[in-house]
């Protein structure tokens, strides 16, 4: 019984002190590979060429998700966007009880470089935009521009077909165009409505003004014809043009003017004209605290 | 013996656990088109604010197909700029190809006459193609755009 107890003793601190040898280097294993894994995390550690050969499944808890815009957007809309009304549009579409965003569910938006915003920063995602960067007021409804099918392009209003019959459209184009003699302009723009309300019968159309510009250097090299005071001047001719159709005319520039009447230079660092993320939402909560019959429509 | 079993089976999981943080993280980067973009997006030459298209709105801009298994494709928000950022994990090389050039057909067609400015960015695109990936980055700085392609590339 003692041998064996010897020998089981004996027996017995032989694997305790290998397991402690064991636990303590797959400690200190562990350790080093955390290091690592830290290390290349911070870009310290480049394996070059061990990138593709073994494909692991992709870590849904460690990748970077992209930022949750609708969440954010959708709260940040819900602030008012106050603004006192400008005198030189007494028709404008006036302030009004802020509608849900499913007011937006049966509209859509025609525009160009400016309304291509709307849906990539999701700003009302239940909304249709027919958008195109560069679209002209002259040939809108002949430019073949909108890539719908694999061997045919569309005109805006064609394109915007496939979307069915809407109940409400807004209109935000003419910053393109400001090089055109006010009366070809404004001939555009009536030609473009009517064809519109031929598509939309039934819908409540809105023309929004156009929006402001930043006053920088910048701004004036990339859009020359481009300017706060000619903008202002053509706004007053869409205006006009509304009270003539008896279409809404929403004053979307007010949201996003300063108290000197221009686009703030933070709003469009990159050209003067184009703004952030920030400012469609502002566009946006102005357009939920002005609608025709207070949203009744 | 006993300790040398002991040493020698610590070292094999050292070096096991070693070898599978590291080949992870690496693995992950090309799995993951957003990775390779996000490391794309921050080499500094991109100056507008690049969004990445929501998957219920890509479509108007990429006619992506079956053969694309991920992709991460980063337009400007403002629409100020032709810059772009766009990744394709695919099985079909030739087809994301067709993909891209599709794309920068209709971006000559958006800018040629609008800020002709941008078709600098547009007729100089950088397309680096991997194991499964092509990647095109439309910027002013082609050079350096196709520096930190290959280096998000190459991990």
């Amino acid at each position: 019984m003692r041998i064996k107890r010897n020998q089981l003793s004996r027996g017995g601190r032989a694997p305790v002190w290998i397991f402690v040898s064991l636990a303590a280097l797959c400690l200190v294993s562990l350790g080093v590979a955390g290091l690592w894994q830290y290390l290349e995390n911070q870009g310290a550690l480049i394996f070059l060429g061990s990138t593709v050969d073994t494909p692991i499944q992709e870590d849904t808890e460690t990748r970077e998700q992209p930022q949750d815009l609708e969440t954010i957007q959708t709260a940040e809309l819900e602030e008012v966007v106050s603004v006192p009304p400008r005198p030189q549009f007494p028709g404008a579409v006036q302030e009004s009880t802020p509608v849900e965003s499913s007011y937006f569910d049966d509209a859509i938006f025609f525009g160009d470089s400016i309304s291509t915003g709307i849906p990539l920063y999701r700003v009302m995602p239940n909304a249709q935009v027919v958008a195109y960067t560069g679209v002209n007021l002259r040939t809108i409804l002949e430019d073949k521009v909108v890539d719908i099918d694999e061997a045919e392009r569309a005109t805006l209003l064609e394109a915007a077909r496939q979307y069915g019959d809407k109940g409400k459209v807004y209109i935000l184009l003419g910053g393109n165009n400001l090089y055109l003699d006010k009366e070809l302009f404004i001939q555009a723009y009536r030609e473009f409505v009517l064809a519109v309300r031929e598509q939309y019968p039934k819908a409540v159309i809105y023309l929004q003004s156009m929006t402001p510009v930043t006053e920088s250097d910048k701004c004036k090299e990339m859009y020359p014809d481009v300017t706060n005071e000619k903008l202002e001047e053509y706004n007053q001719a869409i205006y006009q043009l509304s009270a003539e159709l008896g279409v809404y005319f929403v004053d979307t520039a007010a949201a996003l003017m300063d108290s000197g009447g221009k686009l703030p230079d933070t709003a469009s660092p990159v050209d003067g004209m184009h703004f952030s993320a920030e400012y469609y939402r502002k566009w946006f909560g102005y357009l939920k605290t002005h609608t025709a019959a207070g949203g009744k429509t | 013996m006993k300790k040398c079993i002991a040493l020698a089976v610590s070292a094999v999981l050292l070096l096991v656990s070693g070898c599978a943080q590291g080949g992870a993280a690496a693995a992950r980067r090309v799995e993951d088109a957003d990775v390779v973009a996000q490391a794309v997006l921050q080499c500094g030459v991109f100056t507008d604010e690049l969004v990445r298209a929501p998957d219920d709105v890509v479509g108007e801009y990429y006619k992506l197909d079956d053969t694309v298994t991920d992709h991460a494709i980063y337009i400007s928000g403002t629409g100020a700029t032709a810059q772009e950022v766009a990744v394709l994990i695919t099985g079909g090389e030739e087809s994301a190809m067709e993909i891209l050039a599709r794309r920068l057909e209709d971006l000559e067609l958006r800018f040629a006459n609008y800020v002709p400015g941008e078709m600098n960015k547009i007729q100089n695109p950088v397309f680096i193609t991997g194991d499964g990936v092509v990647v095109m980055a439309l910027s002013d700085d082609p050079d350096a755009a196709r520096d930190a392609v290959e280096e998000a590339l190459e991990g």
